[in-house]
């Protein structure tokens, strides 16, 4: 299975989803997460890859339960993340910290980045054994700021350099692990590069544990060390990075890959294609049997009854597709 | 000790840096708007009135003088009269001045209540969700389904004709719009990343709710709150105006009207003058609010901050 | 190859407040007839004002203060703004990045090319109009045209409805299609296709298309020639193959090495140090000066843009050939 008995993050069987209601009734579901399960280790990065509306992002909110999940378990660290309540939930949120995609509204208007940065401070009163400012300055260096950056608004900031603030933000508590989603898709490639080597810097200083987000394949092959590849709600494919990359499995990571502009006019005009078909549908009511299969040029019969499982195609490559099916 | 001050100030200006810079950049652009400015003006003279008016007028503007009543009587604005007399021969620009502060109390009463009633109640509506926020919107709509001044009309009546019950009656048909107001800023604001960032972070919600959203509830009010002054003013003249507001001899400005217009319009400055002055007050809000909205629309400060860094 | 669009020391300017930003500053280049032309660029380079001004689509506070556009040998920015509305939607087209807000929630999509084709040719029935619509909702890929004509855009999907945002565009079959950032919106899987579909359309129209996008891999997938911009400056103009391969300004340089190429091993990544200059204070002299670690002391003087081979343009003191 996909998930390791000594990880510092298990998930199980995850499963939210949203009611779609016209009037007073429930018309549908818009199956987000659906069953998934997966792991991370200490100190790795898993990469969750996936299109608009594949659910990464409300996998991200599940895990720390910004949303309350419908059903599936978390652990984390053992204990069962959805069954803690008041200060083993504090204490949980002091260790598990999340970076948004926008940094333009992950900070309040109204705060300066002192305050902004003390609010975690102050929240779980965590002994840093020196003064709260110069603490708060020591974070602020960490990501490339400066002190007097510090009784600033956010306005007064690039994209990049409030991305920071909220990475700063996150590292305040000394969390163990991050949950970042798509922490770069809105800034410019060069500041992209900065927050992505930052990023790898303190995961190597820090011993983090990185859960990644995003939509884009040239960071999630720099970033992870496993990738997950996400479509309407369902783990597809799961293996190491350099794994899915070099053999992609499920026809859907096949499609994405081949789908992907590549920054090499040669490579980009020489290599194989294959056209993708048809767009990712609405995560309503999602299509019976593999949820891929309207779009999938390699479909057989069952595809669109029987929902396939999982299977281990190479050693910790998964996947979950009919033509790897030993059945 | 001195120098312990100076050194306190000094760093009270580095932390605040940013905000001094704000409060000059709101400044900036207040000096740029003509309107707002005279706003502020006609508010300003409006206020003062309110305070001291009764203790200024040339006149006494409640005492009927019987001895020089049938003389004084209807005289058209003169030099004596800036705004001529009553029936009873009392100046009527004594009277209009007097009358400020009736208008200023029943609208900072209505305020008073209208405003921490709508925020409270929008914020629970608007955070908590669910059966709270059904029961909170649903008596809302009610009270917004009928016309404001029909409603104050009914409720006044009611409680008997009086100032009192005149602010009574509109803070109970005021509230529901600031209800409204507040609970659409709040659902905003609690699904904004930076509300759940500080959840993720395990800020409790009561600290969500006074650092998060209030600050940002608040400022869309005040700017409602102002533009409402003058609406304020305008319902407490028509509840005077049909006799449910203040009562004789208080003078008011929209009972003046009342009166006057039994001699009108050969005696014209009876009812024009207090028109006049509820006309420049109403005004006056108008242009503050507007003013207001512009100096707290952050869009619009940017602009002006281009200027600063261009220097 | 001719020469479709030549645009010479265009300057726009934006007047706010606090004083001048001057957001396209001297740009100059040529489009030739049937190319895929790309501006590549971060944000506030000036690359969308460009694609705007050339038809005079700028608004207030900003200004287009010099230049010449000459489209087809006639100078737009000379022309009224009756003359230019011609030209708009008929000879250059413009796709946006937005699909959504292109299109008229209230009219139908084979409504609203329709539209464009009675506007721009007087005397055509919107019957025919209507008609020839569906045949270009079939030529932009849409299944099921004769239906998807009566969809109005909440009906379709974000790639349909870029889909008939193109087909808006080639209604007239414009000789200049300039899409800004067409593709930014989409997914991955919908990105490649509405790529194709631009590609096919250049080769049955015979279109040329002008890309403006900030996606390194877009502009390697599409384009024959590439024009890089900083700071409202062209930095280096060269066609696909020696942008990518031999990269001379050290802005494109570090452009390419700050981008993760999926399709390879990635070890690192080198970040550009600092970030995009402020527009209102703009460094002296050459603008990506701050940022450069070849800077020296001549790069406090702006650097002319001088082709260094042929068809290979860049404005660096270090290819001017004299000395310090």
């Amino acid at each position: 299975m996909i998930i390791e008995d000594n990880a510092l993050l298990r998930v199980e069987g995850l499963r939210k989803w949203f009611p779609v209601k016209k009037l007073l009734f429930t018309i549908g579901y818009v199956k987000a997460v659906d069953g998934v399960s997966f792991s991370i280790r200490k100190g790795y990065t898993l990469g969750v890859v996936g299109e608009s509306g594949c659910g990464k992002s409300t996998l991200a909110r599940a895990i720390i339960r910004l949303i309350e999940p419908d059903e599936g378990k978390i652990f984390f660290d053992g204990k069962n993340v959805l069954k803690l309540k008041g200060k083993e939930l504090l204490g949980f949120r002091r260790r598990v910290q999340i970076v948004f995609q926008d940094p333009y509204g992950s900070l309040n208007p109204r705060m300066t980045i002192y305050d902004i940065l003390k609010e975690p401070i102050e929240t779980h009163r965590i002994d840093i054994g020196m003064d709260v400012e110069d603490y708060i300055v020591s974070l602020l260096e960490r990501v490339g700021l400066r002190k007097e950056h510090l009784y600033r608004y956010p306005h007064e900031f690039s994209g990049g350099q409030r991305q920071r603030i909220a990475i700063a933000r996150a590292l305040a508590l000394k969390p163990e692990m991050l949950i970042l989603d798509e922490p770069t898709s809105a800034l410019d490639v060069s500041v992209q590069a900065q927050i992505l080597n930052m990023l790898k810097r303190f995961q190597k200083e820090d011993k983090l544990t990185y859960l990644f987000i995003t939509h884009d394949l040239g960071v999630v092959r720099y970033v992870s060390h496993y990738i997950a590849v996400m479509y309407l709600g369902k783990i597809v494919e799961y293996g190491p990075t350099e794994e899915i990359f070099n053999n992609p499995l499920h026809p859907y990571t096949k499609m994405l890959l081949s789908a992907i502009p590549v920054p090499d006019p040669k490579q980009a005009r020489q290599r194989k294609k294959e056209k993708p078909i048809g767009e990712p549908p609405s995560p309503i009511n999602p299509p019976p049997g593999c949820r891929f299969h309207p779009r999938c040029i390699y479909r057989i019969d069952k595809c669109n009854k029987e929902e396939p499982e999982l299977v281990e195609v190479e050693k910790k490559h998964y996947t979950v597709c009919w033509l790897y099916s030993r059945k | 000790m001195i120098n312990n001050v100076k050194s306190y100030i000094k760093t009270w200006k580095q932390r605040n840096e940013a905000k001094i810079k704000e409060w000059r950049l709101m400044l900036e652009v207040f000096k740029r708007s003509p309107l707002a400015l005279t706003g502020l003006i006609f508010v300003t003279i409006f206020i003062i009135l309110g305070i001291i008016g009764p203790y200024i007028t040339p006149y006494d503007p409640i005492k009927i003088e019987f001895s020089t009543m049938l003389e004084e009587r209807l005289q058209p604005p003169s030099l004596k009269h800036f705004f001529g007399t009553d029936e009873y021969g009392r100046d009527l620009f004594s009277r209009v001045l007097a009358g400020a502060r009736v208008s200023l109390m029943i609208s900072l009463a209505v305020m008073a209540i209208a405003i921490p009633v709508g925020l409270v109640l929008g914020l629970i509506a608007g955070y908590y969700g669910g059966v709270v926020d059904e029961i909170i919107m649903r008596i809302t709509d009610v009270f917004l389904s009928f016309p404001g001044l029909v409603l104050a009309i009914a409720f006044s009546a009611t409680l008997g004709a009086s100032i009192w019950s005149a602010m009574i009656a509109i803070s109970l048909v005021w509230w529901p719009g600031y209800v409204r107001v507040v609970r659409g800023q709040t659902l905003s604001i609690k699904q904004s990343l930076y509300v759940e960032a500080a959840r993720a972070i395990g800020v409790s919600t009561s600290k969500i709710i006074r650092r998060h959203i209030l600050p940002n509830v608040i400022t869309p009010l005040i700017v409602l709150a102002t533009l409402d002054f003058g609406s304020v003013i305008l319902v407490s003249a028509a509840l005077s105006f049909i006799g449910l507001g203040a009562q004789p001899p208080t003078p008011e400005w929209g009972r003046l009207i009342a009166d006057g217009r039994r001699w009108f319009p050969e005696k014209w400055w009876y009812t024009f003058f207090p028109g006049l002055a509820i006309f420049f007050t109403v005004l006056g809000w108008n242009l503050l609010g507007d003013g207001l909205r512009d100096i707290l629309d952050p869009r619009f400060r940017r602009k002006i901050e281009f200027k600063e860094g261009g220097k | 190859m001719s020469e479709l669009l030549r645009v010479e020391d265009l300057r726009v300017y934006f007047y706010t407040y606090a004083g001048v930003v001057k957001a396209v500053d001297g740009v100059s280049f040529t489009v030739r007839k049937g190319e895929v032309f790309s501006i590549v660029g971060e944000t506030g380079c000036g690359k969308s004002v460009t694609a705007r001004a050339i038809t005079k689509l700028i608004k207030p506070p900003g200004r287009i203060v010099g230049g010449r556009v000459l489209f087809e040998g006639r100078d737009l920015l000379k022309l009224s703004e009756k003359e230019i509305r011609r030209i708009r939607g008929k000879d250059i087209a413009y796709i946006y990045q937005d699909p959504s807000s292109s299109l008229d929630p209230l009219y139908t999509s084979g409504y609203q090319i329709a539209e464009t084709i009675t506007v721009h040719n007087p005397g055509t029935k919107l019957k025919n109009a209507l008609k020839k619509a569906i045949e270009i909702l079939r030529d932009v890929a849409i299944p099921d045209p004769v239906k998807r004509a009566r969809n109005y855009p909440h009906e379709l999907s974000g790639g349909m409805k870029q889909r008939v945002v193109i087909g808006i565009s080639v209604s007239n079959k414009p000789k200049l299609i300039i899409a800004d950032e067409p593709t930014t919106s989409l997914d991955v899987t919908v990105q490649a296709q509405v790529l194709d579909l631009l590609q096919e359309l250049r080769k049955k129209y015979g279109t040329t298309i002008m890309l403006i996008t900030h996606n390194l891999g877009v502009v390697a997938e599409v384009s024959d020639r590439v024009m890089v911009m900083y700071a409202g400056k062209v930095v280096e103009i060269a066609d696909v193959y020696t942008l990518f391969t031999n990269p001379l300004h050290p802005y494109t340089r570090g452009l390419l090495s700050a981008v993760p190429n999926p399709l390879e091993k990635i070890d690192e990544i080198k970040p550009i140090p600092g970030f995009v200059p402020d527009m209102i204070n703009i460094p002296r002299g050459c603008r990506f000066r701050p940022r450069c670690s070849y800077a020296t002391q001549r790069c406090l003087r702006e650097p002319p843009l001088i082709e260094v081979e042929p068809g290979h343009l860049v404005s660096c003191w270090m290819y001017t050939g004299g000395d310090e």
